[in-house]
């Protein structure tokens, strides 16, 4: 297993259940939960600093620079045990059954190779390992199992946005959360303290260091920190063989394997799939499509700030979502857009963010600063609209020429764009959550067409498929050119639906897991491992 | 940068001036000088990898005069830079700096209801979900599109 974030996570334990041998070799180490910042004064400048969600900020040695001067959207991640699932917000809404049939349903982009009803036993897995808060009957969703905890609460901005919707006509529904409001499975209830991003310094917040990997440990999986890969070995018979790594000290390592599960994320996997090339695959492992890297995916946020006359106590609860709307989620042939978008709650910042800009405010340096700052801080609501962002082969990872990492290997470099669609979506969500915003009572509405620090959600670079000539794994996360090479992370999508990913990529992990454990005995290993 | 700003380092006045240029107070806020803003912002632009060329770089690019000139003028003077960078940097730092002084944490406080403490580990209240706000919400019919 090649990282330990939140796929890499949910398929060592499933494997390790299972009885299988695990080694994941991950390039970050285990993060302390002490060493958070949310219990230190002075604790928001740390996001802007060594909490950065952006790696080519933050810059901590464990991470990998990323070439992003040809994407508008700048990516953000997470290099450690848990990966990214450290930082996220933990909003962990499902794919709706329609997002797995563009192409049947849209005639856009491809249809995945598994359906929703396929998928639904994992994200129900999936939520109770992790302790999901949310709550039955969302008239946007089939139905399914009840969450194991109930949501959390609104707060007062949400609430106003609420009540705003219902007036409309529009929907909204609590959001999914992987944050416990009760205590469960030995770890804490949230205490409601905000930053999630930061680190969840009590164990609320569901990261994969805490949910799967102690239980994957204690069922028998290896984790190696420390250990950056650089390559996938094959053997004579272009079976993988396992992986080269490279320690603190610059030392290289082989790790045998019969089976390798690529699973370093929508940048990290197609990166170390480029970086493996042989003879036998001149292009990068398993690439004879040609799509390793392509039709990467990032799901583009516009925003619509309400400016609100009173204290809407914006600056607290947690920091991502508590509502959602989905109301222009699904194709209308109406609209000028084809597929749709979310809309998603959220909360306002502290005052070093505020004074920054924070989601689309506009606080002046100069004699303007200090009285825009009180009319903003505390009295913010914002829309971020998630667009779905349909694959295109030109938006790609690839290797840089000019930017490399620590043991000078090339970064890997994001190529990305935005389409018109993307654009129109965006214009329409403004549109429609300006109202919205209105209608709650903003005085003010201040918006942004395109955030560009929003590359939380990397998705689409090894994507499956049933076509070996249109994807680079089926449906089972196996590529189609190397029998025992697995893919267990957001590089897996096919399309990106309008919601985040996360419980999609660790549903995933699960399925692509009990696949290799029912498929074992007849996947062709290398012999001598 | 210019002549004069190559020798311009961060123990200048001018660094004062600039500040207050950035954070001029407004009679209940306090001002940048007010706070001796430029003595902590000394001793945070070490703490991230490119700040302090970043601010010598702004200073080096004001012209002669600037710290003679009045806040209009000054505020005039730096809007051509302020897209950059290196300006970025500095608002970083200044507002990292003033946001967590102590007489400024008093007035976040008392005039925006903030509380100032770190967010750990007392938290606050995690109020229980109120099931009555869905009871419209609820009453829509299911609109998912069968796939
Ligand atoms: C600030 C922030 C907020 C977010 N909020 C949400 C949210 O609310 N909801 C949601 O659904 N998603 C959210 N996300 C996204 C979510 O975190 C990711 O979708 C998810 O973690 C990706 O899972 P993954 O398994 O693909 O990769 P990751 O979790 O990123 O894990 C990849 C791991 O691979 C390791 N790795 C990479 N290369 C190598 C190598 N060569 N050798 C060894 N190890 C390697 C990395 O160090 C990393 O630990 C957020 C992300 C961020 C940054």
């Amino acid at each position: 297993m090649i990282g330990a974030g939140a796929g890499g996570g949910a398929a060592s334990w499933r494997l390790a259940q299972a009885g299988l041998d695990v080694v994941c070799l991950e390039r970050g180490e285990w993060t302390d939960a002490a060493s958070y910042p949310a219990a230190t004064p002075g604790w928001e400048s740390r996001r802007v600093r060594d909490f950065h969600p952006n790696p080519n900020i933050r810059r901590r040695d464990t991470d990998y620079p990323i070439d992003d001067s040809t994407s508008l959207i700048k990516p953000l991640m997470f290099c450690g045990v848990g990966g990214s699932t450290i930082m996220w917000t933990a909003h962990n809404p499902r794919f709706h059954p329609s997002d797995f049939r563009v192409k049947t349903l849209d005639g856009v982009a491809d249809d995945w190779p598994l359906s929703y009803e396929e998928l639904a036993p994992y994200y129900e897995l999936n939520d109770r390992m992790i302790g999901v808060a949310g709550i039955h009957g969302d008239p946007a969703m089939p139905e399914r199992d009840p969450r194991p905890l109930p949501p959390l609460p609104l707060g007062v901005g949400a609430t106003r946005l609420a009540e705003a919707y219902d007036r409309l006509g529009h929907h909204w529904w609590p959001a999914d959360s992987a944050v416990l409001t009760r205590d469960y499975d030995g770890r804490l209830a949230c205490n409601n303290c905000g930053p999630c991003e930061l680190g969840c310094t009590r164990g609320s917040k569901a990261s994969s260091d805490i949910t799967y990997w102690p239980k994957a440990i204690a069922d028998g999986a290896h984790l190696v920190t420390r250990a950056a890969v650089r390559e996938i070995t094959l053997d004579e018979r272009g079976r993988a063989s396992g992986a080269v790594w490279i320690d603190d000290d610059g030392r290289e390592h082989h790790q045998p394997a019969k089976i390798v599960v690529l699973a370093a994320n929508g940048v990290g996997t197609p990166r170390l799939m480029l970086l493996s090339n042989s003879k036998r695959f001149p292009d990068g492992l398993a690439n004879d499509s040609g799509l390793v890297g392509r039709n990467l995916m990032l799901h583009p946020i516009a925003l619509a700030t309400g400016v609100f006359d009173d204290n809407v106590d914006s600056f607290h609860g947690p920091d991502g979502l508590t509502i959602f709307s989905q109301e222009f989620y699904e194709t209308d042939p109406e609209r000028d857009f084809v597929r749709g978008y979310g809309v998603q709650v959220t909360r306002g910042q502290g005052p070093l963010i505020t004074a920054l800009g924070g989601f689309a405010l506009d606080v002046p340096w100069g004699r303007n600063h200090h009285d825009r700052f009180e009319q903003l801080f505390g009295h913010v609501v914002t829309c971020a609209i998630l667009i779905e962002d349909l694959p295109h082969e030109h938006n790609r990872v690839q290797l840089s020429d000019t930017v490399s990492d620590r043991f000078d290997l090339p970064a890997p470099q994001m190529v990305y764009e935005l389409d018109d669609n993307s654009r129109r979506m965006a214009a329409h969500g403004i549109e429609s959550s300006s109202e919205a915003l209105r209608e709650a009572g903003a005085r003010e509405v201040l918006t942004m067409d395109m955030l560009p620090m929003a590359g939380f959600h990397l998705m689409g670079t090894a994507r499956m498929g049933d076509d070996p000539t249109r994807s680079v794994v089926d449906g089972s996360g196996r590529a189609h050119d190397v029998g025992n090479l697995f893919v267990a992370d957001g590089s897996l999508f096919t399309t990106s639906a309008g919601v985040n990913p996360t419980p999609t990529i660790q549903a995933l992990a699960l399925r692509v897991a009990d696949q290799i454990i029912s498929a074992r005995r007849d996947i062709a290993v290398p012999t001598d491992v | 940068m210019s002549e004069a700003g190559a020798t311009r380092g961060l123990g200048q006045a001018i660094l004062e001036v600039l500040l207050q240029t950035l954070l001029p107070g407004n009679g209940t806020w306090p001002s940048a000088s007010e706070l001796g803003l430029a003595h902590a912002v000394r001793e945070r632009v070490g703490m991230a990898e490119g700040h302090e060329e970043a601010l010598l770089r702004v200073l080096g690019a004001l012209p002669e005069g600037f710290d003679a000139s009045s806040q209009a003028e000054r505020e005039e003077t730096l809007h051509p830079l302020a897209g950059s960078d290196d300006f970025g940097a500095l608002l970083l730092v200044a507002y990292d700096a003033y946001y967590v002084q102590p007489g400024v944490l008093l007035l976040l406080e008392e005039r925006c209801g903030y509380v100032t403490r770190p967010p750990q580990p007392d938290g606050f209240e995690l109020a229980p979900f109120d099931e009555s706000v869905l009871a419209r919400a609820r009453g829509r019919e299911p609109f998912w599109r069968e796939a």
